[in-house]
């Protein structure tokens, strides 16, 4: 199997504003043809890490190699309010050299991606936010460059052009074009990215591929639910002493067995372990075990949290 | 790189400026003020003229003209400049340009050949009273030529301050008011060197004031050191103006 290229590095990329750190020591390595995922509260530092890798704001310290030409859609979309959106397009095509003989069937190739035909002829400045977003990403997708940098490309959108820039990134990525993308939708990073880095003032939590960061919270899911042979009221009483992680027991009778569910707070390793080893010690005979997994809204709030300072 | 892509994208930009200035009121009511200004300070010149008809032509209604074009860009220039660097930085549009294959060189060109089409536009609007004289019987082209080319390079550098001034900030009216200060301190330091003992320094404040140089043009003289100190200002400010776009990149 062919090895892929890292399309986007950085090392210990660090930027400070009038002493405050906004980016500290950051480590990104995004493979060719990967969709990441920049995640983070506002302030966090995606839109810092994203103008520095555009080139447009220089790094205080650290490095960053970007190999292939980008193309950077702001959160706010640069876009000519006095123009008409086809002559918005051809003026992006002209100052970013796309070749006059393509430059039109290119135009109309995006207008029909991003579904801009009904607008294609009203001024920006009439145009609603949403719409003024998908002119932006036509805009990123009409040059055809190999890294997309896009900076909160779902605002505005509604749920139908939602399901269409999804397709648009899905199909991005079939071309084997490398996406930055940061977003405050998780359900967006869960359908789209490949990995992602989770930010936090600046610092990043966690920085991998999407299906680690599942793993490593597999086996410290907060529900547990368990089928047992026997329970007793005795054990919920010694269960709820001994373990302060506890948040609730529930359980119900189900023909001879009983079923309960055990919601925890997780505040430290093995926990699990050791109510199952109670549940043991009582003779309860557990019959069935099963855990509802984190989704990744839990991780990143749980992230988030731990390390707030 | 080839020369033909930078000049298409350098024509691009500067189609797209110039589209912008005529599609808003903005160059409009410029104009409109502008030949309202000159044809009223003309027709003046004009009655004075004719109860004096002693006096010649050139210097009682052609040269007035100029000096009142170049008054009137103290005002305009400001005007037309503030919306190239300040506005797009406000609605952070240039960075749409800066991430384009444009250099800096060729977004400062482009912007600046839009600014100056759209004064040349305003400018030629005065042809209109040479050609009123020319109708009575004037004749005297090469001090109209010689005017019209120390105009230009005299507005030429006005822009170029403007430009500059407005890649300070993000604010036009910040940008409007600093540019206007700027031309008139330029314009006024001639006026100070009266009031300076030293010769050598006079004659240094009066070279850099932009007030001396556009005299002889006015004369129908054409002075190599007038023409080198507008190429020197313009030069000068558009280093200054490429420097400050490079900034982001500090």
């Amino acid at each position: 199997m062919q090895e892929l290229q890292t399309a986007i590095t950085t090392e210990n990329l660090c930027k400070e504003y009038y002493g405050r750190a906004a980016l500290s020591e950051l480590n990104l390595k995004i493979l060719s043809g990967e969709i990441h995922a920049l995640l983070g509260h506002n302030g966090a530092g995606k839109s810092t890490t994203m103008k520095i890798l555009a080139g447009l704001m220089p790094q205080t310290s650290g490095n960053s190699t970007i190999l292939g030409r980008i193309g950077y859609l702001p959160e706010q979309p640069p876009l000519y309010l006095d123009m008409r959106v086809r002559d918005f397009l051809r003026f992006v095509g002209k100052i970013h050299n796309v070749p006059t003989a393509t430059l039109r069937s290119k135009i109309e190739e995006v207008v029909a991606t991003l579904s801009l035909d009904k607008f294609c002829d009203r001024l920006i400045g009439n145009l609603s936010k949403g719409q003024r977003q998908r002119i932006g990403v036509a805009m990123v997708l009409l040059y055809d460059p190999q890294i997309y940098i896009l900076d909160e490309p779902t605002i505005g959108l509604d749920p139908a052009s939602l399901v269409e820039l999804r397709q648009v990134i899905k199909q991005l990525q079939q071309k084997q074009k490398t996406v930055l993308i940061s977003t405050h939708q998780l359900s967006e990073v869960n359908h789209l990215c490949d990995s992602l880095t989770i930010l936090q003032q600046g610092r990043a939590l966690y920085s991998g591929a999407m299906q680690s960061l599942q793993e490593m919270f597999k086996f410290n899911a907060p529900i547990m639910q368990l089928t047992l042979r026997e329970y007793r009221p005795e054990v919920q009483k010694q269960l709820l002493d001994n373990f302060k992680e506890i948040k609730k027991i529930s359980y119900h009778k189900n023909g001879e067995h009983t079923e309960i569910r055990v919601v925890t707070n997780i505040d430290r390793p093995n926990l699990q372990d050791e109510i199952m080893g109670t549940l043991m010690h009582y003779n309860c005979g557990i019959l069935s075990f099963t855990q509802e997994s984190f989704t990744l809204e839990d991780i990143y709030l749980k992230m988030t949290k731990q390390n707030h300072l | 790189m080839s020369i033909s892509k930078i000049g298409t994208r350098t024509y691009t930009l500067c189609m797209r400026e110039l589209l912008s200035y005529f599609s808003s009121p903005l160059a409009y009511i410029l104009t409109a003020l502008f030949i309202f200004l000159l044809g009223w300070n003309f027709f003046n010149s004009l009655v004075l003229t004719k109860d004096n008809p002693n006096i010649e032509l050139t210097e009682s209604l052609i040269t007035p003209i100029f000096v009142n074009i170049n008054f009137l860009f103290l005002i305009v220039a400001p005007l037309l400049t503030m919306r190239s660097f300040a506005e797009e930085k406000k609605e952070k549009t240039l960075d749409l340009l800066f991430t384009s294959c444009l250099s800096d060189m060729e977004i400062l060109l482009g912007k600046f050949l839009s600014v100056l089409g759209v004064s040349l536009f305003m400018i030629s609007l005065s042809f209109i009273f040479p050609f009123m004289l020319f109708l009575s019987g004037y004749s005297d082209w090469s001090i109209l030529l010689t005017s019209y080319a120390g105009t230009i390079l005299n507005i030429s550098s006005y822009l170029m301050i403007g430009l500059f001034l407005g890649s300070l900030t993000q604010n036009q009216i910040l940008s409007a008011l600093l540019t206007f200060c700027v031309l008139i301190f330029l314009l006024l330091l001639a006026h100070s060197v009266n009031f300076i003992t030293n010769p050598y320094l006079a004659n240094w404040i009066s070279f850099i004031s932009i007030a001396n140089h556009f005299q002889s043009f006015s004369i129908g003289v054409v002075n190599t050191s007038d023409i080198l100190y507008y190429l020197c200002t313009i030069l000068f400010f558009a280093f200054l103006t490429h420097r400050s776009l490079g900034a982001r990149k500090w």
